[in-house]
């Protein structure tokens, strides 16, 4: 590396192509895990000031108060190839803290809501944002190295997802359990455009 | 409850789960993060504002421009910090947010000025990224042979 002119520092040719997934899910789903599984770094941790309506939740009393909160979230990164570079985000599942993905959804490919079989309704927020907006995502069942508790047909029933959605079985400590999780999620998003660009 | 499809996008919005009154504490270690880095210095180091007028996405990589190389020993507290992270290899608004220990908000919004400024040079992709066809593609690849 002793060639470093001002040519030389820079790795891409035409520029990086920052891409972006969204890991969701109940807390304590793996998140972090599964980000850190396929990531060339150590996940590292944001935070991120969002304001919310509080609309009851805190009990305040005055319906439309703004709270201002601060989250943390875990994020990876990817190389692809020598441009485009992949980032997956791990958020908070918590629907009060569902504002905040207004904001990271934006520009975002999709999304992987992870699930815990013992604790399907922890995922609830996360489907109910992704489908209200037509984000596209995959479920996918964390085994937690080996143990299903559910098969992904219960949890298919169990969560009411529509069926054209895949439910898919995840190890989120395996490097390629989760690459194949990011790539079923990468065919629904692919199926998508393809389809959109034959109707246009 | 309505058949998957139906016509409003919020007919589907409420699973049983939110009808339910949430416990009064709750308490996560996500949730712990909420009283870190509220820093007063942030929010002053912005002017007040919470909105930059280009957008950085997340993801959004930056690198420092010659001129933002050439700045960078005037340049003071984030501003220098930002030029200096990212002055050989481009990196992320958040990348960025995390090594400086400072809230994602105030990355964007400071990177923001200084781009606007030629002092740094933003790579993101097209809002359609979704639609792209040969990128998508490209990056199933990609991922494939990791």
């Amino acid at each position: 590396m002793s060639v470093a002119s001002e040519t030389s520092t820079r790795p891409f040719s035409s520029g990086p192509i920052p891409v972006k997934i969204v890991v969701a899910g109940g807390f304590g789903v793996g998140k972090t895990t599964f980000v850190g599984a396929i990531s060339d770094i150590k996940p590292l941790t944001t935070e991120a000031a969002m304001t919310s309506v509080g609309e009851g939740i805190d009990d305040r009393g005055d319906v439309g108060t703004k709270t201002t909160t601060t989250v943390a979230m875990d994020f990876g990164r990817v190389a692809v190839d020598d441009a485009i570079v992949l980032y997956l985000f791990g958020t908070p599942g918590q629907d009060r803290f569902g504002f905040m993905w207004n904001d990271l959804i934006q520009g975002a490919l999709g999304a992987v809501v992870l699930v815990d079989s013992r604790r399907i309704e922890d995922s609830f927020p996360a489907l109910d944002y992704f489908e209200s907006r037509s984000v596209p995502f995959v479920v996918a069942v964390n085994r937690f190295g080996g143990q299903m508790f559910h098969t992904v047909d219960e949890v298919r029933e169990a969560l009411s997802i529509s069926s054209h959605v895949p439910v898919v079985s995840t190890d989120a400590r395996g490097r390629i359990a989760v690459k194949e999780t990011v790539l079923s999620l990468l065919d629904v998003v692919l199926q998508r455009a393809l389809a959109k660009a034959k109707s246009n | 409850m309505e058949p998957m499809g139906a016509e409003d996008p919020h007919a589907q919005l409420v699973r049983p789960f939110l009808d339910r009154k949430r416990p009064a504490h709750h308490a996560s270690v996500e949730e712990d993060h909420s009283h870190a880095a509220h820093g007063v210095r942030a929010y002053a180091m912005t002017g007040g504002r919470a909105h930059a007028s280009g957008v950085l996405e997340f993801e959004t990589m930056l690198q420092a421009t010659g001129s933002g190389r050439e700045a960078l020993t005037a340049m003071k507290f984030e501003r220098a910090d930002i030029l200096r992270l990212c002055q050989t290899d481009p990196l992320s608004v958040a990348e960025l947010s995390a090594r400086m220990h400072v809230p994602i908000g105030v990355v964007r919004v400071v990177a923001a000025d200084l781009v606007s400024e030629g002092m740094l040079e933003s790579f993101q992709p097209s809002a359609n990224v979704a639609d792209d066809v040969l990128l998508i593609t490209r990056l199933i690849a990609g991922v494939r042979s990791l």
